[in-house]
């Protein structure tokens, strides 16, 4: 089986700024894995560069397709959807064309519509503000409204940015939830969070990362177990 | 005769046409930010190629609508072909570029159109062969005259179709999308450089129909009529809210109508001592006007909303 995504030594920059150095990483269809690490070790970027909104230096390959150096439209067309930090959501436009666009590859009109009108039954709070302006959402509901777009587009692999940043706990629960319910099993997800404990129990394997560079890499359990992870990222050590 | 009424209908005429004008300027602006200055030159390329055709044709043995038809679908190909040449060789190179880069090239795309044109062309008035109906109704004491009728139902009718386009199809969803953030456009699998391809062909094919319309009505084409009425067009874009489709419509609309009732009652208003030959002034009253008290124009979000 070939990953759904293959990094080999990928590095970005902004100017001088080594954001990503030399990252390597790699993600099987429907595996869960996550990327943890402190504000600003290059963990946006590396998933920026994954979707074609960085460029990169490096080799990105999906499925045995080489991504890299592709414009951020065919990479998505390859089944890779990204949920960016900050949601993404089109402010202006309304909850209900926020998700159309979602599935604006999609070819079969009928079953989205039919996948549309099952987000909404599943989620009441979208259903009620269907036409409403989607800047109008408050920020959980405009998360789910943003992963729930990109699950439209059935993709291979969903990458999300720090999709708990700015909820409430209860909030949190809600989008973590609604992502254990997706019914894609071959669904790989990369989840960056700087929430380590929630992103470790949710994933199945995981990636630290420290100032541009993978540092530690290892299953969930054994993360959750290691001292060093506990020191930095779960706040045992106090 | 009613002057009122009479300047009513000349003003919505003249409207409609702006109007359809300023849809490529708000159009473009909407998408990409960019201030399309050679617009006003499609326009006028739009009404050179249709009459050359047209006068071509005159005295041929076709029907005159076919010969009409002609002359506005080459002008329609030829516009959008010029629009997407225009976009690729010009403007995408600078897409990232400081917004004065495209602004300085998009006039001197202009200025180039222009001279192309009166090389091609040559510098005298281009009349339109009298092929036309010369019929007119009577509306309450006004003319309105079949030439008037026919710009009137033609551009409703395109504005109709082009307001249902951006809102209700996936293709406008796809350009509101574009134009909000090619980046996230990007991430739903939309290539915006395909999206702003599509805006400068129904943008300039617009232009192509509102060129040929208005040389219609005047009964002539001239390689310097695209810089007064793009000019106006622009200002009417800017009354509505640049970047706002309805409001390039209702800013036509009421340009055309501020015009045509400025140049009926002037004369008599200040004595005779300015004429309806000042008619051109008041496009650019109501431009210097809105920027003052609405620089968002009258549909338009601030700036701050649109980000």
């Amino acid at each position: 089986m070939k990953p759904i995504l293959h990094i080999d030594k990928v590095s970005v920059h902004y100017g001088k700024l080594h954001a990503v150095q030399h990252v390597s990483l790699s993600v099987m269809p429907g595996e869960r894995v996550c990327l943890i690490g402190a504000n600003g070790a290059g963990k946006t970027s590396l998933l920026n560069a994954i979707a074609g909104l960085l460029p990169a230096s490096g080799h990105i390959e999906s499925n045995g397709h080489t991504i890299s150096h592709q414009p951020a439209h065919q990479i998505a067309s390859r089944g890779i959807a990204l949920v960016p930090e900050g949601r993404g959501i089109f402010k202006q436009l309304s909850v209900l064309e926020n998700l159309q666009l979602g599935a604006w590859l999609r070819k079969d009109v009928v079953s989205v519509q039919h996948d549309i009108n099952r987000i909404f039954d599943t989620f009441p709070r979208l259903a009620e503000r269907r036409a409403q302006r989607a800047g109008q959402l408050s920020g959980g509901e405009q998360q789910l409204l943003a992963i729930q777009r990109a699950l439209l587009a059935q993709p291979r692999l969903l990458l999300l940015d720090e999709p708990s940043m700015g909820l409430a706990p209860i909030m949190t629960n809600v989008i973590y939830q609604s992502l254990e319910q997706q019914q894609h099993p071959d669904l790989a997800i990369l989840l960056v969070e700087q929430n380590a404990s929630l992103a470790l129990r949710f994933g199945q394997r995981g990636y630290v990362m420290e100032t541009g560079r993978i540092t530690l890499t290892g299953s969930s359990q054994n993360l959750l177990n290691n001292p060093q992870v506990q020191a930095a990222y779960l706040g045992h050590a106090d | 005769m009613d002057i009122f009424l009479q300047q009513l209908i000349n003003g919505l005429v003249l409207g409609s046409v702006y109007a359809l004008i300023a849809l490529g300027y708000t159009m473009v602006y909407g998408i990409l930010g960019l201030i399309n200055f050679a617009h006003g030159e499609i326009t006028m390329i739009g009404a050179m190629l249709a009459l050359a055709v047209i006068t071509h044709l005159t005295g041929s043995a076709l029907p005159i609508p076919v010969i009409l038809l002609a002359g506005l679908l080459t002008a329609i190909a030829g516009c959008s072909a010029l629009g997407l040449l225009i976009e690729r060789i010009a403007y995408r190179p600078l897409r990232h570029a400081p917004r004065l880069a495209p602004l300085i090239t998009a006039i001197g795309v202009s200025i180039i159109l222009q001279n192309l044109a009166m090389l091609i062309w040559g510098r005298q008035y281009i009349s339109f062969p009298p092929l036309l109906p010369q019929g007119w109704i009577d509306v309450a004491g006004a003319r309105l005259t079949d030439v008037q009728l026919i710009i009137l139902i033609t551009s409703a009718l395109l504005m109709l179709i082009l307001d249902s386009l951006v809102r209700r199809t996936p293709l406008g969803r796809a350009m509101r999308a574009t134009a909000q953030s090619p980046r996230l456009a990007g991430l739903m699998g939309i290539d915006a450089n395909r999206i702003i391809a599509v805006t400068f062909v129904i943008g300039s094919s617009l232009a192509a129909i509102g060129g040929f319309l208005v040389s219609a009505y005047y009964g002539l084409a001239h390689y310097y009529m695209g810089f007064l009425l793009g000019l106006k067009a622009f200002s009417a874009a800017v009354l509505g809210g640049i970047g706002n489709i309805r409001g390039a419509m209702l800013g036509g609309l009421l340009l055309g109508i501020i015009e045509s009732l400025g140049a009926g009652y002037i004369g008599p208003l200040t004595h005779g001592l300015f004429g309806s030959n000042y008619q051109d002034v008041f496009a650019f009253f109501v431009l210097i006007a809105i920027l003052i008290i609405r620089p968002a124009g009258l549909l338009g979000e601030s700036t701050a909303d649109r980000a």
